[in-house]
Formats: structure tokens, sequence, C-alpha cells
């Protein structure tokens, strides 16, 4: 995986991007009507999403 | 203070970014992310953030991120496409014939195009196009980088077409009209000293004294073209006009100077066919003026433009500890009147006018795009991550924290340490927009707690922002590799660190006279 990371440096910060702002977006929807599991969901993904850039150079 | 230990945990995600951004020279993206998922952790363990205050932090941090990754994405977009036209090379290559004197280069060239191009491009854009150019007029390569790294830092806030200005107002959801004048009139005094200052780096005290009239001219002239251009509402474009301002005081004043020092340089007058495409590449900027002058000063466009807004309105939350944030509406975008918009314009107009005079190879739309994309996806995802941070630490009272704790250990001094805190942050992160994202809220919550001007604290945070953005260890690198000298970063560091110290000392004095006085 960290080979795949480095080789594609452009994919992988496209790819941490959307995982960042998207569901964000839909963290508005879902705070609205109250559905906590999709909340910590769609959070889950972003923080993933900044644990992945930790390994991009 | 009133709880260290609460104060300790509220620094560490700002902390973080800065050991290992500074430490450990890890790039922006990466302290980002580490500084999120502190910031996301404390914020949920110590601050008792719930799910559905961090839910609607995220949601108020996308918005704030799109208000300033616009202006980012658009004026990178229109910096590649005038590079692509070789247009920034025409206008570079042209000024070193207007004189021979190599101080006088260096004010031109190194701090008066330096400022047009942070008006007009920045992300390290002045000091990577200039480098080999000063490099190419017989500077020492340590010269070449220092003079247009000092010469731009003043611009930075205006420059990239607004983008970190836009991150101040994003971040602290005050109006432009309260900010744009005392940090166009901090950044306008700093600019002065800049002049003297890129004189003494070219030539040292004997240039100093030769060119005081030049550098006073072409530094009052630049800075109340800012001033003026930032006061009228114009703040997308006031860097780019101050910039304008001093190349159309540049050209006839190096024109008078032209024979003196030829000992260094030889000119020769511009041809016509030169004049020429001088004229066409300066066309593709002269078009982001007129469409920008248009939209703000044509009531009916303006109003018609802005009829299409994001705006989402977001209800009161509150920690398990009491912090409450109160409901409101988030950061509205004009989407067609965005600063973003009016560069995506003037970039569609631009390529207009190159293509038509016939400057772009075949493939030259793929290259721009393909360009534009690599360059801006690293910022974007910083941005992202450091905004949500700072949103987050904000929402959950880890910021009010911070805030208490500087004004109850600083007191009356904090207007003088105000602009040191915008230069760390702009040093840690390595730009004055992620400077203002950090620490914008930061800055206001303690004004607001001191009872200083919110206006000239935060002008103050801008302003040592953007003069210590120059030494932030991406845009030395960058610098030192355009210029032969990678591997010598530190030999950079240590020539701009004392020029930087006195440029933000200047900020520090100019923001205790100004609380003064207010």
């Amino acid at each position: 995986m960290m080979d795949w990371l480095k080789k594609h440096s452009f994919e992988a910060h496209a790819l941490v991007f959307f995982l960042i702002t998207l569901p964000s977006a839909a963290l508005y929807l879902a705070a609205r009507s109250g559905a906590e599991p999709v909340i910590w969901l769609l959070i889950s993904m972003i923080a993933f999403g900044n644990i992945l850039v930790l390994f991009l150079k | 203070m009133a709880d260290p230990l609460a104060f300790f945990l509220a620094l560490l995600p700002i902390a973080l970014i800065l050991i290992l951004m500074v430490g450990l020279r890890w790039g922006a993206a990466r302290a980002g992310g580490a500084g999120y998922l502190s910031a996301l952790l404390i914020g949920m363990i110590s601050f008792g953030a719930g799910p559905q205050l961090l839910a609607y932090a995220h949601a108020r941090a996308l918005l704030l991120s799109i208000d300033v990754l616009l202006i980012i994405w658009a004026a990178f977009l229109l910096y590649r496409v005038a590079d692509e036209a070789g247009a920034i090379r025409t206008i570079g290559e042209a000024l070193p014939h207007l004189t021979a004197d190599r101080g006088m280069q260096a004010l031109v060239i190194g701090w008066v195009f330096a400022s047009f191009l942070q008006g007009v491009g920045g992300f390290g854009v002045p000091v990577a196009v200039i480098s080999p150019i000063l490099v190419g007029l017989g500077f020492t390569p340590l010269s070449a980088v220092i003079i247009p790294s000092i010469g731009h830092g003043w611009a930075v806030t205006f420059g990239s077409l607004g983008s970190s200005f836009q991150a101040l107002l994003a971040a602290t959801g005050l109006p432009s009209e309260l900010l744009a004048g005392p940090s166009a009139l901090f950044l306008g005094i700093s600019g002065l000293l800049v002049g003297f200052m890129v004189a003494h780096a070219a030539q040292g005290w004997g240039a100093v004294r030769r060119l005081f009239v030049p550098v006073l001219l072409l530094g009052s002239g630049m800075g109340l073209a800012q001033y003026f251009g930032a006061i009228a509402g114009l703040w997308n474009i006031s860097a780019f006009l101050g910039g304008l301002a001093g190349l159309l005081i540049a050209i006839p004043l190096a024109y008078r100077n032209r024979d003196n020092h030829t000992e260094h340089a030889s000119p020769a007058p511009t041809r016509g066919l030169e004049q020429r495409k001088l004229l066409i590449a300066l066309s593709g900027y002269a078009g982001l003026i007129l469409i920008t002058l248009a939209i703000q000063l044509i009531p009916s466009l303006h109003d018609w433009l802005g009829q299409v807004r994001i705006q989402v309105q977001f209800p009161s939350v509150s920690t398990s500890l009491g912090f409450t944030t109160p409901s409101g509406a988030g950061r509205a975008i004009p989407v067609f009147r965005h600063a973003g918009s009016i560069l995506l314009y003037a970039s569609i107009l631009a390529y207009g006018i190159y293509h038509r005079a016939g400057l772009y190879p075949s493939n030259a739309p793929r290259r721009i795009l393909q360009g534009t994309l690599r360059r801006v996806l690293s910022p974007s995802v910083s941005i992202a991550s450091m905004v949500s941070m700072a949103v987050i630490m904000e929402n959950s009272g880890m910021t009010d924290t911070l805030a208490r704790g500087l004004a109850e250990s600083t007191g009356a001094l904090f207007p003088l340490v105000a602009p040191w805190i915008g230069a760390l942050g702009a040093f840690m992160t390595g730009s004055n927009t992620n400077s203002n994202v950090v620490f914008g809220a930061l800055q206001l919550r303690t004004a607001e707690l001191t009872g200083y001007s919110a206006a000239i604290i935060l002008a103050a945070q801008t302003a040592g922002a953007a003069l210590a953005s120059v030494m932030a260890p991406t845009k030395v690198v960058v610098g030192a590799s355009t210029a032969g000298m990678a591997g010598k970063e530190g030999d950079v560091l240590r020539k701009l660190i004392p020029y930087t110290a006195l440029l933000v000392l200047l900020i520090s004095a100019l923001t205790a006279l100004g609380i003064w006085l207010n």
C-alpha cells in the first residue's frame, strides 16, 4: 500500500480530498435528522482521510 | 491561568503542527491531517464535543474551505493560463532592459515585479520566477533568493487575488469593510521598509542611501494603491493594483537611472515586436482589472451576479461542559460574484486573448488544466484539514480556552504579541492563508477578552503572517532550488531571519500605536 501511495501521489491526494470534503456535506443532513450512527460513520470517513494523508509525501 | 491542563490540551493540535512542520519537516497536508486528528480526539474526550456539534462543525468547515479554495484554484488557473502562453516570461524578460543600475534592478524586479506576481499568482511563484532572472543578471545565488523573498512579503495578504484575506474573513466572520483598511495600512507601511531592505540586500547601505527617493516613490505608490484598492472593496485585486502601480512608476524611474552604474549589465531598449509581446502579455491581467471593476462598480451587474448564493443556517450547539456556539447563518458564498468566479472569468478572457495572439501550442488547454490540478491538490487537502481543525477547536471551546490563557498571560502586552502569533502560524504552516485559518478566531476571541480593537489585532495577525510567510521552509526550499542553492536552505534562512524579524517588530510597534490611538 505504501508503494502505491508513493507512486500515485496525485490520485491519493485526490482520494483524501474527497474523503475529507464529501462526508462533511452529508454530515449537515445527518445532524439535522439526528442520525447519530450515520454521523459517526461519516466522521470516521473524514478521520480515515486524515489518517491516509499522514502516509503521503 | 484558570486551567493549565485545558490550556495545554487546547494548544496541542497547533503545537503538533508546529513540531511536525518545523521540527520533522512534514508537508502542510500531512501536518494538517495530524492537527485535525488531535483536535477531533481532544475536542471529543476533553472538551465534551458530541456528534451533533462535530457534524455541524464539519459542515461549517466545508463552507469555509470552499470559500478559500475557490480563489486558490482560480488564481492558480489564471497564473497557468498566462504562464503557458509565455506571458510571465515576457514580462520578466522585459524588465531587466529598463536599467543597468544593479540596485534599481533589484528594486524593479525583486520588489515591484515580485509584488505584482504575488498579486496575480502567489504560492511561491514570485521567488521561483525571479530568482533565476536575478542570477542571470549577475546577482549571487544567495542574493537572488533573498531579494524576491523579502520583496513580495508585504503583498501576500492581498496577493494570490486575496485568498489570505478571504481566509481571515472566513475564519472570523467579520466584514471586509472592517478589516481591509488596517490590514492594508500595516502592510503598506511595512512595504516601504521592504523596499529599503531589498536595496540593502542588493548592494548594502550605499544603495539604501542612493535609492532613497526611488524607494520612497515606489513604496508610497504601491502601498497607497493597495490601500485604496482594499478600502474600495477591491481587496481581491488590491495587491495586484499595488504591483501594477509599482510597475507604472518603476518604468520611467528606471529609465531615468538607466545610465547609472553600467558596470554590471547592458541595457538594450525594447524593440517594437517586444513591446507588442509585452502588451499582449499584460493584456491578460488587464482583463482581470476590467472585469473586477465592472462587477464592483456597475450596481446592476453586481446585484445580478449576486442573486445565487450558497448559505446554510446552523442551529445552536453546546458541548457537555456547557460551551455554546450560537445559532446563525454560515458564510454566504455568492456563486457568480465570488472572487474565485471573477478569476475564472478573467482566466477565460486571458485564454481567449493569448489564443488569438497564437501564443499556445496545440495541447495547451490540457497542460493548463493538468498543471493547475497537480499544483492545487496538496494545498487543498491541507486547507480542508486545517479549516476543519480550526472550526472543531472553535466550536468545542478550545480556541476560547487558548484565548483566555493568552489574554491572562500577556495582558496589556497582547497587541505586541499578536503579530508574532500570526508570524509563527505562517512559518509553521507555510502560508498566510493557513495562519489566518488557524489563528484568526483565536486572535479575535483574545481581542474581545482583552478589550482591544479586533480590526487592529487581526490586521496585526495577517500582516505578521504575510511578512513571515516568506521564511516558511516550503517557500525557502522552492527559492533555493530555483537559484541553484538546493541543500543550502539554512544559509537562506539565516539571512532572512533578521530582515523578517525587523518587519514583524515594525508591525508590533504599529499595532501598539494603533491601539493607543484607537
